[in-house]
């Protein structure tokens, strides 16, 4: 089976995020970025898969910047083979993603499509629900645990109030979640041993996909400083202010 | 917020809040903090936390030593855990030059007592059983060091600063910097203007930006520095599980990386070749508390010598790459001390070790805010060692220079290639032609040595006897026996004039001025304490002022002290006449022969003593002839406006082409003074030691009225010196030669230290100048000198055991 894990490069989950002096975004330039750490949970899957014997190939694509290149290495140095980068520098949503995506399947024709359940720079939580209705392939989402048979892949999904077991016919696009397992890091060999691995680059014209942005941007802005909070003398205080100024008490 | 405080620093890192904590804790608690955004945002919290007691300098290595005791008491006092693991530290050596340049450290340590032990290779792996040992000969070892927890150890000193009633403002940036008619500084902020008497920048990555307001150049911007932390490395974790305890800091030196544990995995940060300098004009918005990228190519020949050496980092997992800048300095010491042409603005800046240093200099730097003189001779540190040249490109490439050679031997003869050349004199083609192997000074090019035809012009640095030695023993012996000639152009020139001149100039020295017009004397300046600042050789020229001679490494530092003190109703004027003015030495028995032939002027003795300077031409130049050197033989330091030095060159050349006339290098003309028992200022004569201690006795006029340090000098004068200068002989000693921070020991008792070293050539011994307990200083006192970890019997000889009597000077 060949596995292809889509990844994206994000600001680093680490960093303070600054939004850029004229509100038309994010401030991108010298931030530390990295893999989404979604997308890294699918990478470290698909690697287990094949440690198990159960995938052949992993194929790592990324869309994005010149830069991307980084993220896709960082995916061949855990274990990946090989890389497609999809250049642009035109800001990508959820849909041109999945466009580009699909373009990309179908060429390279895998069993499973493995990637993050969303990107924690936008949150936005769509491209692997538009890639599989643009495929019509099955799809498992926020998935936790991964079991291949012979026809189906059985996830376990995280849902609201518990767990929810699904069956899904191959072939089928899963989105995995933060408890299905914690990605190894790259070892320095294997970090240089990735830099020989090769990465193929397409565009968005030779796939044939207009990537045009549909939605305006009109301003970015932080959320609200936080408040300086007080401090009570007693538990009824406390309950008199949740009652009376948080109205978080009846 | 207060908008009024004694002092107001500027940077909120480790080393601006050493800096608050150390002035709160002398009892000024009337002081603030200014940071732009949070306590430690700019490089203190990606530092590695690494606390090395290792530095080859006195200076920096007492500050090291002060903050790592410090640490380990601010728990206690503040009740604020700061991380410190002391682990011990392992400095590897591959190489003899490398266990040489322990050696020689060795010395320095235990002239200012740090412990430390020369280890072997099976004495490693018994530290480290997690090691690699091949091609190791041996190791450094510091059982007291280890690292320490950044943010903690900047918390730890801001809650004592403010429970000293100092006040720290985040979240508030400086926006401008202005003198108010008071003689205050007006520090304006985001949240408002506070005025302050004293200013202290401690600004580090930020430190052009500041520079930009206060209308000076401070030489230091950052450095991208690299190191990567690893996962977990299962057989470091079982042998931390099986009871093994934290392996020490290890750094291989000979590959350039440190390696330490943290949380069962490593941090190896590597001093890359090619790592580039960054902010030259300033941080740019938006970069806040930030990193940029990881570059691995840079790494890689590290990260292949640690593998080597530490085999299970092979499939260690990389979990980080940590790259962010750094503040650097053309040699990669700090700025701590006052500002040059700026009153009371004070500088802590250019800290590459900030962790480590920030405790000793916060402490030095309050000592010297506070009580007016911090008590190390702290030269090293001087933001004023440095002039105009130190900015812009010359800033990005030493800067750089620097970051790469943090771990490659330092040579006491080293000289480091980039920006150069950046001041040459106008001869410096014409020594170039005849072998001159250059060194820098404060920005000049200055010949070290001269090789002669057959020999590669290609300098040879140890810590031993070198190739130069013979060539440099050639060119000093031809000034005991010939003539030389010594280019000194680089040397700092000062005019001094106007009607307060005199009165100007005489408080400021510790003893009278020249009586005579043309007079020669040699004055000096002193600290509170009694040690020297500053040393001139003053002339009073036949219209009433004054020239003042005085090292050329000291330009900014002696221009801007004359300045400060100058009179500001234009009754003094002082004129630098560094640039504007060269300086030939021609020197040597032989020398009144070569000058006699280019001049009219009588140079016998009778008519042109010694100590005297007469204006003489020499063809169509005009000069200065000073009858005066540092050489102590017959001579003339020859003075004259910059556009003739190569006139009076080439004639010198011509009229002592009979004679053979030679060239003299640096060091030479160092191995020549140190045979006469001349005092280095700077090196011998620093603020450590006062000038009674110094032996210049002579030099001081306690009845001459007031003078900075006479009422020290007369308390110790009554008690008795605790110190004294001796010239030591070395005996038995074939290879090497003292250099300067050698151990003098009495059996196990250390009874002082040398200042400096070298061979005298002319009278074929091995000396040593320095200082040792009183009662040592007896010529024919025998003890012993630690030279590269061998000790050696040693004898005090006479002060000047060349010419004792100045006879031949006189001549």
């Amino acid at each position: 089976m060949k596995v292809v894990v889509p990844v994206k490069r994000v600001i680093d989950a680490n960093i303070k995020v600054r939004v850029k002096a004229d509100h038309s975004g994010v401030e991108l330039n010298n931030v530390k970025m990295a893999m989404n750490p979604f997308c890294e949970i699918a990478v470290e899957e698909s690697i287990r898969m094949k440690e198990s014997g159960a995938a052949e190939e992993i194929v790592v694509v990324a869309a994005g910047p010149q830069q991307s290149q980084e993220t896709i290495r960082t995916a061949l140095a855990m274990g990946a083979d090989r890389g497609i980068l999809i250049q642009t520098d035109v800001p990508l949503e959820p849909l041109a993603v999945s466009k580009l995506l699909k373009s990309v399947i179908e060429r390279e024709d895998p069993g499973l499509v493995m990637m993050g359940k969303q990107a924690v720079d936008n949150d936005n939580n769509q491209t692997g629900q538009m890639l599989s209705a643009m495929l019509n392939w099955s799809l498992g989402t926020f998935v936790s645990k991964i079991e291949i048979k012979d026809d189906t892949f059985e996830v376990v999904r995280e849902v609201d109030g518990g767990l929810e077991t699904v069956s899904l016919s191959k072939p089928s696009v899963i989105t995995v979640d933060l408890r299905l397992n914690e990605p190894r890091y790259a070892s320095l060999p294997n970090i240089m041993k990735a830099r020989r691995k090769p990465i193929e680059t397409l565009t968005p014209d030779e796939l044939g996909v207009d990537v045009t942005p549909r939605v305006e941007v009109v301003e970015v802005n932080e959320p609200p400083n936080r408040q300086a909070g007080i401090k009570v003398s007693s538990a009824a205080e406390l309950i008199e202010k949740l009652r009376d100024e948080a109205k978080v008490l009846a | 917020m207060d908008t009024h405080a004694r002092v107001v620093i500027i940077g909120g890192g480790v080393v601006g809040v050493g800096t608050l904590y150390h002035l709160a804790k002398k009892g000024w608690s009337d002081v603030i903090l200014c940071e732009r955004t949070e306590l430690t945002a700019g490089s203190t919290w990606h530092a590695a936390g690494l606390l090395p007691l290792f530095n080859m300098s006195y200076a920096v290595g007492q500050l090291h030593k002060y903050s790592v005791d410090l640490y380990k008491s601010l728990e206690a006092e503040t009740g604020q855990d700061v991380g410190f693991h002391v682990t011990g530290n392992l400095r590897l050596a591959r190489t003899r030059d490398r266990m040489d340049e322990y050696k020689k450290y060795c010395g320095t340590a235990n002239t200012i007592g740090v412990p430390f032990e020369l280890i072997t290779p099976s004495e490693i792996k018994e530290l480290w059983p997690l090691i690699n040992l091949d091609g190791l000969i041996g190791a450094l070892y510091h059982p007291d060091d280890g690292h320490i927890a950044p943010v903690d150890v900047t918390n730890a000193m801001a809650k004592g600063a403010r429970d000293r009633g100092a006040k720290i403002y985040q979240q508030t940036q400086v926006t401008g910097l202005t003198r108010t008619r008071d003689g205050e500084w007006k520090v304006s902020t985001s949240r408002g203007d506070i005025t302050c008497e004293h200013l202290v920048c401690a600004t580090g990555n930020y430190s052009q930006d500041i520079s930009r307001l206060l209308g000076i150049n401070i030489p230091s911007i950052p450095v991208q520095h690299q190191y990567i932390v690893t996962d977990v490395v299962p057989e470091l974790k079982e042998y931390r599980d099986s009871g093994g305890k934290e392996l020490a800091v290890l750094r291989e030196s000979d590959a350039s990386y440190y390696l330490r544990e943290e949380r069962m995995g490593y941090i190896l940060g590597p001093y890359e070749v090619g790592a580039p300098a960054v902010f030259a004009d300033g941080v740019p918005s938006g970069f806040e508390k930030d990193l940029f990228p990881g570059d691995l190519d840079r790494l890689l020949p590290h990260v292949e010598a640690a593998i080597h050496r530490v085999p299970s980092f092979e499939t260690a997992g990389i979990k980080d790459i940590v790259n962010g800048p750094i503040a650097y300095t053309p040699d990669g010491s700090p700025l701590i001390g006052p500002a040059w042409d700026l009153p009371n603005v004070w500088l802590n800046e250019g800290h590459s070790f900030g962790v480590t240093a920030s405790g000793g200099a916060g402490w030095q730097l309050a000592e010297w805010i506070v009580e007016g003189e911090p008590t190390i001779d702290l030269l090293a540190v001087d933001p004023r060692r440095y002039g105009d040249y130190a900015r812009g490109p010359f800033l990005v490439k030493k800067n750089e220079e620097a970051y790469e050679n943090v771990f490659t031997v330092h040579y006491p003869d080293e000289e480091r290639p980039a920006c150069r050349p950046a001041k040459t004199s106008p001869i410096h083609d014409r020594l170039d032609g005849m072998g001159a192997v250059w060194g820098q000074r404060y920005g000049w090019e200055r010949p070290n040595w001269f090789a002669p035809d057959g020999v590669e012009a290609v300098d040879d640095w140890s810590f031993r006897r070198s190739k130069y030695f013979e060539h440099v023993g050639r060119e000093h012996n031809n000034i005991r026996n010939n003539v030389g000639i010594i280019d000194i152009t680089s040397f700092s020139k000062f005019r001094v004039s106007g009607s307060g001149a005199e009165t100007f100039l005489d408080p400021l020295v510790a003893r009278r001025l020249p009586k005579a017009p043309g007079r020669i004397q040699l004055c000096h300046v002193l600290t509170k304490n009694g040690g020297v600042r500053s040393e001139f050789t003053v002339t009073r020229n036949t219209d009433g002022s004054f020239y003042l001679v005085s090292s050329g490494a000291a330009e900014r530092f002696d221009l801007s002290f004359l300045n400060k003190h100058r009179p500001d109703d234009n009754s003094v004027q002082v004129e630098n006449l560094t640039t504007s003015h060269a300086t030939l030495v021609v020197a040597g028995p032989n020398s009144r022969k070569v000058l006699q032939k280019l001049t009219d002027t009588d140079l016998s003795s009778e008519a042109f003593p010694w100590l005297m300077t007469q204006d003489i031409y020499v063809g169509v130049a005009p000069l200065r002839a000073m009858r005066v050197n540092f050489v102590g033989e017959l001579g003339w330091e020859l003075h004259h406006p910059i556009e003739y030095q190569r006139h009076i060159f080439e004639q010198l050349m011509d009229a002592g082409q009979e004679f053979n006339i030679g060239q003299c290098g640096m060091r030479a003309m160092d191995s020549l003074r140190i045979e006469k028992s001349y005092r280095m200022w700077g090196q011998d004569l620093t603020r450590e030691y006062t000038i009674l201690e110094a032996g210049l006795g002579i030099f001081v006029h306690m009845d001459k009225g007031d003078f900075t340090g006479r009422d020290a000098l007369r308390a110790q004068k009554e008690s008795g010196v605790p110190q004294e200068f001796v010239t030591v002989a070395v005996e038995g000693i074939t290879d090497a030669d003292p250099l300067g921070n050698e151990p003098l020991w009495d059996g196990e008792k250390m009874i002082g230290r040398a200042t400096a070293g070298s061979y005298g050539h002319f009278i074929e011994k091995s000396l040593a100048l320095g200082y040792v307990q009183t009662g040592y200083g007896k010529p024919g006192t025998k003890f012993e000198i630690e030279i590269l970890g061998d000790r050696y019997n040693c004898a005090v000889v006479e002060n000047s055991p060349h010419d004792p009597e100045n006879i031949r000077l006189r001549s």
